[in-house]
C-alpha cells in the first residue's frame, strides 16, 4: 500500500501544482484589486471570498478527479484486478486527494495573505494574526465538502451522472429548506428571536448546503480583519440546524463511502445510475420545488421547469422514452408543486 | 490449482454462467475458448477478482479470489482493452505496475527492446498492436504465478506472436499457470496443455487438449451407389455431409474403430482427415446450432 501511495502522490504532483497556481492567481488578483481600493479610498473591509470559494471549488474538483477511476470499465478492470483490496485503493486515492487539496490550498492561501499583509503593512491596520484562525477554520468545511462530494459522486455509474448527482444533491437540502419555509408561511407559523425579529426574514437556505459554513466563515472574517472594525454575523437557530445537519451528513458520507465500496459491483460501471442519491429522487424533488417557487411567477418559467425535468430524465434514462412509471412520478411531483404554488396565495 | 465449482453469474436477466465447473492444474497453459458473448472475459474477470460471482465458488488453492489481497498478489490480469492514462508512457506504465507487483525492470526493458517500442512517446499514440506489446512486456516482467490474458493475440503481428508464445512457454517452465482466451485457436494449439470450452452458460468441455483431439475425428469416404445416408452409419456422428458420392463425417470416439466399421460396408475408399483445435471447435459449436444452416445435411 505504501508503494502505491507514493506512486499516486507522484502522479498527482502536476495537478496539485496547477491547482495551487490557479488558486493563488485568483486570490492574489482579488487581494491586489481590493488593496488598491483600500489605499485609495480608505475602505476597511477585506473580502476573502475568493480564497474561500477556491477552497470550496478544489474540495469538489479533487474527489471527482481522484474517484473517476470508478466510472470507466477499463480503469475498474485495472484497479479491481490489482493485488490491493478495493477499500485500500479507495483509501489511498482519497488520502492523496486530501494532500492535493490542502497543499494547493495552503500555498494559495498564504501567498495571498502575505500579499495582503505586505501591501497593507504601512497602514498598520490589518489584524495579521486573523489569517491563522481563518486558515484552520476552513479545514473543517472543506473536508466536509470533500467527503460529501466523494460519496455522492460515487453513487453514480458514469462520470456525467456523478457530476449531476453532486450538484443536484448538494443544493437539495437548501431547496427543501426553502420549501419548508414556504409551507410554514402558508400555515402562518412565526418564530421570533428575543429581539422580536422574524427568523424567516433572515433565513438563508445556503446554510443548508455544503457551502453554508464557508459562507459564514467568509462573511465573519471579511468584516473582522481590520483593527477597530468588527462586524457581527446574524446566525439563527435554523442556520445552526442546517450547518449541523450538513456536518453530520459529511461525517456519515465519509464513513458510508467505505461501507458502500465493499458492496460496489464492477459490472455496474457505465450502466444506468439508479442510486436514490441521484436522479431517481432528485428529478421529482427538483420538479416539485421549482414548480412551487415558479408557478405563480410566470407560465414561461413553469414550462421551462417541465422541459428541464424532461431533459434531465432523458440524461438519466439515456433515451427519450423515459418510461411511464418514472414520467408519472415526475409529472405528479411537478403538478403537486404547481398546485401548492397557487394555494400559497389562495 | 484454479477451480470453479457451480459458478453462477448473471448481468440483469442475462445469464452468463449457470453452474460452471473448471479445474486448471498449476504449471499448465489453458486455452479459454467459446463463441462471441459466451462469457470468456467474464470468467477471466471472476478469476482475477474484478467481479464477484453470484453463486458457486471461484478459488485458487481453495482460497476465494474476490477482494482477497493475499491471493491476488499472485495474479496478473491483462484485459482485452487495458487501461492507461492519456499521458502515460512506457516508463510510467512500468511504475504503475511496479507499485503493485514485484516487477523485474530488466526483464521489462528487455521485452521493450525486443518489440522495438519507443520509450518516450505516450502510449495513446501507439497502434493497437504496440499497446498490446507494451502490456505483454509488463505481464512477463511481473513474474507472478497466475497469468490471465484476454484476447491475447489480438493485434499482434506473426513475429510478435512467436515471441509472445515463447514468453508463455518460459512462464510455464518457471511454474506459472497461464489462462489465455483467444479466437486464434491455431495459435493456442501450439502452447496449450488444456482447454475450456464455454457455451450456453456452462462449460461444455474442459480437459487436456490432446485427449479432446484424440476423441474426435473426421473421415471421408465414398460408395459406388448414391443411396448411402446418415442412418446407414453404425455410430452417431456430429456432422454428416454429402457432395456427390463423397461423404464427410465428424464424430466422437476412436477413429481406427470407425474406419474398421466403415470398411465393413465396402466403401470405394475411406481416409481420415486431420483435425486441429479450430476444426474441433467449429464442429462442437456448430453442432449446438451456432450460426448453422439447418436445411439438411
Amino acid at each position: 500500500m505504501k508503494k502505491y501511495f507514493v506512486y499516486e502522490l507522484k502522479k498527482s504532483l502536476f495537478v496539485m501544482c496547477a491547482l495551487a497556481v490557479i488558486a493563488t492567481a485568483v486570490y492574489v488578483i482579488s487581494v491586489i484589486t481590493q488593496v488598491a481600493d483600500m489605499l485609495d479610498f480608505g475602505y476597511r473591509h477585506l473580502n476573502i471570498a475568493a480564497i474561500v470559494v477556491m477552497g470550496g471549488v478544489i474540495s469538489v474538483i479533487v474527489p471527482i478527479w481522484k474517484l473517476s477511476y470508478l466510472m470507466k470499465k477499463r480503469s475498474v478492470d485495472l484497479y479491481y484486478s490489482m493485488p490491493l483490496s478495493h477499500t485500500r485503493i479507495l483509501a489511498v486515492k482519497l488520502l492523496v486527494g486530501l494532500v492535493v487539496l490542502f497543499a494547493s490550498f495552503t500555498v494559495a492561501y498564504w501567498i495571498g495573505c502575505f500579499t495582503a499583509m505586505g501591501a497593507l503593512s504601512r497602514t498598520e491596520q490589518l489584524k495579521n494574526v486573523s489569517f491563522i484562525p481563518l486558515y484552520f477554520s476552513l479545514f473543517v468545511p472543506m473536508t466536509i465538502i470533500y467527503a460529501l462530494t466523494a460519496f455522492i459522486f460515487t453513487r453514480a455509474n458514469r462520470f456525467i451522472d456523478g457530476i449531476m448527482f453532486v450538484f443536484m444533491t448538494g443544493f437539495s437540502l437548501g431547496m427543501i429548506a426553502d420549501v419548508v419555509i414556504i409551507f410554514m408561511r402558508m400555515a402562518h407559523v412565526q418564530f421570533y428571536d428575543s429581539n422580536y425579529h422574524d427568523y424567516f426574514y433572515s433565513f438563508s437556505s445556503i446554510n443548508f448546503t455544503p457551502l453554508g459554513a464557508l459562507n459564514l466563515i467568509s462573511s465573519y472574517f471579511s468584516g473582522n480583519m481590520f483593527k477597530n472594525v468588527s462586524t457581527t454575523i446574524g446566525v439563527t437557530a435554523f442556520d445552526w440546524v442546517g450547518l449541523s445537519l450538513v456536518c453530520a451528513l459529511g461525517v456519515a458520507a465519509g464513513v458510508g463511502l467505505f461501507f458502500a465500496q465493499r458492496k460496489a459491483k464492477a459490472e455496474n460501471c457505465e450502466q444506468i445510475s439508479e442510486s436514490f442519491f441521484g436522479y431517481k429522487v432528485m428529478i421529482p424533488l427538483y420538479a416539485f420545488c421549482f414548480a412551487i417557487t415558479s408557478a405563480r411567477a410566470s407560465y414561461v418559467l413553469v414550462a421551462l421547469v417541465a422541459a428541464a425535468a424532461y431533459a434531465v430524465s432523458v440524461l438519466y434514462k439515456r433515451t427519450p422514452k423515459i418510461g411511464w412509471k418514472f414520467a408519472l412520478i415526475v409529472g405528479v411531483a411537478f403538478l403537486a408543486g404547481v398546485g401548492l404554488s397557487f394555494l400559497q396565495y389562495a | 490449482m484454479i477451480k470453479t465449482e457451480g459458478l453462477k453469474k448473471s448481468f440483469g436477466k442475462h445469464v452468463v454462467f449457470d453452474g460452471a465447473d473448471i479445474a486448471v492444474e498449476d504449471g499448465s497453459v489453458c486455452g479459454l475458448v467459446g463463441i462471441n458473448g459466451a462469457g470468456k472475459s467474464t470468467l477471466l474477470r471472476i478469476l482475477s477478482g474484478v467481479i464477484r460471482p453470484d453463486g458457486g465458488k471461484a478459488s485458487i488453492d481453495e482460497k476465494p479470489i474476490y477482494d482477497n489481497q493475499a491471493v491476488k498478489k499472485d495474479i496478473f490480469f491483462l484485459p482485452d482493452e487495458p487501461y492507461f492514462d492519456s499521458n502515460v508512457n512506457l516508463k510510467r506504465l512500468r511504475d504503475l505496475y511496479a507499485a503493485f507487483y514485484d516487477l523485474d525492470k530488466a526483464k521489462y526493458d528487455e521485452y521493450i527492446k525486443i518489440f522495438g517500442l519507443p520509450s518516450d512517446k505516450p502510449i495513446r499514440n501507439f497502434s493497437k498492436g504496440m499497446r498490446r506489446q507494451a502490456f505483454i512486456a509488463v505481464a512477463f516482467a511481473c513474474k507472478i504465478k497466475y497469468l490471465f490474458l484476454d484476447e491475447a493475440f489480438d493485434g499482434l503481428d506473426p513475429l510478435c506472436r512467436m515471441e509472445f508464445k515463447r514468453g508463455i512457454i518460459e512462464c510455464k517452465e518457471r511454474g506459472a499457470t497461464v489462462i489465455i482466451s483467444s479466437h486464434s485457436l491455431r495459435e493456442l494449439e501450439d502452447i496449450c496443455d488444456s482447454f475450456v470450452l464455454i457455451d450456453s452458460a456452462t462449460v461444455k468441455q474442459c480437459g487436456a487438449l490432446i485427449d479432446a483431439l484424440d476423441n474426435i475425428f473426421k473421415l471421408q469416404f465414398a460408395f459406388s451407389g448414391d443411396e448411402f445416408t446418415r442412418e446407414n452409419l453404425p455410430f452417431e456422428v456430429l456432422r454428416f455431409s454429402k457432395v456427390g458420392r463423397v461423404i464427410t463425417i465428424v464424430a466422437h470416439g476412436n477413429s481406427a474403430q470407425a474406419i474398421e466399421q466403415i470398411n465393413a460396408l465396402k466403401p470405394l475408399f475411406v481416409e481420415e482427415i486431420q483435425m486441429d483445435f479450430e476444426d474441433m471447435f467449429i464442429e462442437e459449436v456448430q453442432n449446438r446450432g451456432y450460426l448453422s444452416d439447418k436445411k439438411g445435411d
